[in-house]
């Protein structure tokens, strides 16, 4: 290496190690903070923890009723995850390898709809759902958002990508078009699925609006619920309120991590074809 | 195993655009039939339409006297091994082997039973529980032939199956498949648009051009006796010269005359001659192959060529010769004196040779 490359490198890498630390930077805080004493903490903000106070953890575990809006939330990002894996899985096919009039004006229109937000259609949603008596179930925080346009983009763009002689492999080897989606297909398909998983579900677990809108009772609060009220009960208890901001991240940061792999190969597979 | 009959059959896309015209044959039952000819001849798209891959615009397909027109792809009981393998990538050797055989709900002996003993065949055995992508290309084929074979199906159909792998690898697959058809004494239609492959595997061969068949015979029988001008230059290599010419009449023999070359027909052509062009003064093409070229060793007519490329292949000798604006291809035994750019003497063998009209390609004698 050349003194002269040798420091471009040193250069690109402090220049990442600034870009971390301006990231890595909230969420150290919120860690340390949640472990400082909670009166020190109120009184100050400090980015290195004067003592390690892991009972704010039991407190802010006790202080709401956080299992519950574990299970609630959990309900509801599993749920819409799962459906609309399911249901892009199925629309991305026909987009991809199935023939019918209408077909690209549809999908043009399909992709229309990413960008319309969710905030204009919840006065018509929430109507439907009070006709329904849907309002503080599951329902109403799953079914709305079943289907998804970036999700059946995803998977049309995936399928586009998969050699038609495959399919016509398992035509001649006796599968119906259901086993070839299913058997041949989908399993294929495990980096796009594992990419939608993933933004599906970090997005439904971090949702705050769909909640606040669709449910009122305090039995249907999903963590992200939880939070704000938890946050208007402790205004100044701050080591509590980031202890129970921990809570609620873990599972993010936890499913990144494992589906990191999948993930990035995901969107570099959506993107490139 | 199975017939396969083609009558009038026809691939229309839109626009009237005919990729494939008219096509009839009989295929028996065990035989080996190759559908050759060169890219875009409609070989592989007759293939699907067999397949039922393809719609069939008009025309009747027929497996064991059954019209197959409105059978599904996978009612028809037959076999198809793609060129790109198309072997399922999540799946192992052993489960694409299988695959087929579950969908059809075949016992689990039965199956195991059968990828096993297909395997063994093929040489596979060791690779059963690897995954496609952990196999050579030779291998992966060998995969896909295997996933044809446990069915036994009654219908083999091979899309240029060979064409992915290197030449040494062609070549041994080649023979494993003849050996395998003799084997399985199953019906196959194999397309590839290589003639050598098809010249060295089939029973039959069904020449192609524009969507139009233009010979079906046996190798030898098409390689002897072309239909036409467009047969005779694609099946052989290298490939039949051709010599255009003028044909002329004098006293009482015949003569094809082109640009430095004077040749005196034999005289078991003179009667096809006489009856297409009577009086001579009319133009034709010679066509001679390769192996039908010597060089001269005694008396007799000869014509002088200037060699313009030598290929030495070990065995024998390419030389690319040119006599006035034409330009002739021989087969030279490997210890021949022909030197690059020196003169040669030739003689033709023209008992050997063919005429085709000048119009219309087709063979006159």
């Amino acid at each position: 290496m050349t003194t002269e490359s040798k420091q471009k490198a040193y250069f690109h890498y402090a220049l990442a190690l600034f870009v971390t630390l301006i990231f890595a930077l909230p969420l150290l805080a919120m860690l340390v903070t949640s472990l400082r004493d909670p009166a020190k903490a109120a009184a100050g903000f400090s980015l290195w923890p004067d003592s390690f106070h892991w009972q704010n953890y039991i407190e802010a575990w006790r202080a709401t009723n956080f299992p519950r809006q574990f299970i609630n939330s959990l309900v509801m990002a599993l749920g819409v995850t799962a459906g609309q894996i399911i249901t892009s899985l199925m629309a991305g096919y026909a987009f991809a390898r199935m023939e019918f009039t209408g077909k690209k004006p549809l999908f043009v229109a399909l992709l229309a709809t990413l960008v319309i937000p969710f905030q204009i259609l919840v006065i018509p949603v929430f109507i439907i759902l009070v006709k329904l008596s849907w309002i503080n179930t599951y329902w109403a925080l799953i079914i709305p958002s079943l289907a998804n346009a970036f999700g059946i983009f995803l998977f049309t763009q995936f399928f586009q990508t998969i050699p038609y002689e495959l399919e016509e492999a398992a035509y001649i080897d006796g599968a119906s078009r259901w086993t070839v989606l299913w058997k041949i297909l989908v399993p294929l398909a495990k980096p796009a699925i594992t990419t939608l998983f993933l933004f599906t579900f970090i997005a439904e677990w971090n949702d705050l609006f769909k909640p606040l809108v669709f449910t009122s009772t305090k039995s249907m609060r999903t963590v992200q619920l939880g939070l704000t009220v938890f946050q208007e009960q402790f205004k100044v208890d701050y080591a509590l309120l980031m202890a129970a901001v921990v809570f609620v991240t873990v599972p993010s940061i936890l499913l990144f991590f494992l589906g990191q792999k999948q993930f990035i190969k995901g969107i570099a597979t959506g993107g490139l074809k | 195993m199975a017939t396969l009959t083609l009558r009038n059959v026809s691939k229309i896309y839109a626009g009237n655009v005919r990729a494939v015209s008219q096509v009839n044959a009989e295929i028996a039952d065990g035989e080996f039939v190759i559908l050759v000819g060169p890219s875009g001849c409609g070989k592989s798209t007759l293939l699907r339409m067999i397949a039922g891959l393809e719609e069939i615009s008009e025309g009747e397909i027929s497996i064991d006297k059954a019209v197959v027109n409105a059978v599904h792809a996978k009612d028809r009981d037959i076999a198809f091994v793609f060129q790109n393998y198309a072997l399922y990538p999540h799946m192992s050797v052993a489960e694409n082997m299988a695959f087929g055989l579950k969908m059809r709900k075949f016992a689990k002996t039965e199956i195991e039973s059968r990828v096993n003993s297909a395997a063994k065949v093929l040489g596979l055995t060791e690779y059963l529980q690897r995954k496609p992508g952990a196999l050579s290309g030779g291998q992966r084929q060998r995969v896909a032939v295997g996933r044809a074979i446990v069915r036994q199906p009654k219908l083999f159909l091979f899309d240029e199956p060979l064409s992915n792998l290197d030449a040494k690898m062609r070549v041994t697959m080649r023979a494993e498949l003849i050996k395998l058809h003799k084997q399985l004494q199953a019906t196959m239609v194999y397309v590839t648009h290589d003639q050598v492959e098809a010249m060295s595997m089939g029973d039959r061969l069904i020449v192609m051009k524009g969507g139009v068949v233009q010979q079906i015979g046996a190798p030898l029988e098409i390689y002897n006796n072309p239909a036409n001008q467009f047969v005779a230059g694609f099946i052989g290599s290298p490939p039949m010269n051709f010599i255009s010419g003028e044909i002329e009449k004098r006293g009482n023999d015949w003569f094809v005359v082109s640009d430095g070359i004077n040749l005196k027909m034999p005289l078991s052509k003179f009667p096809v001659l006489a009856s297409a062009f009577q009086n001579g003064d009319a133009k034709a093409v010679l066509g001679i192959r390769p192996e039908d070229i010597h060089e001269k060793s005694g008396d007799g007519n000869s014509i002088s060529a200037r060699v313009e490329i030598l290929e030495q292949l070990g065995g024998e000798v390419i030389a690319t010769c040119s006599v006035g604006t034409t330009e002739i291809t021989v087969r030279l035994p490997a210890r021949t004196q022909a030197q690059t750019d020196a003169q040669i003497e030739l003689v033709f063998d023209l008992e050997r040779a063919k005429l085709f009209e000048m119009a219309t390609g087709k063979t006159l004698v």
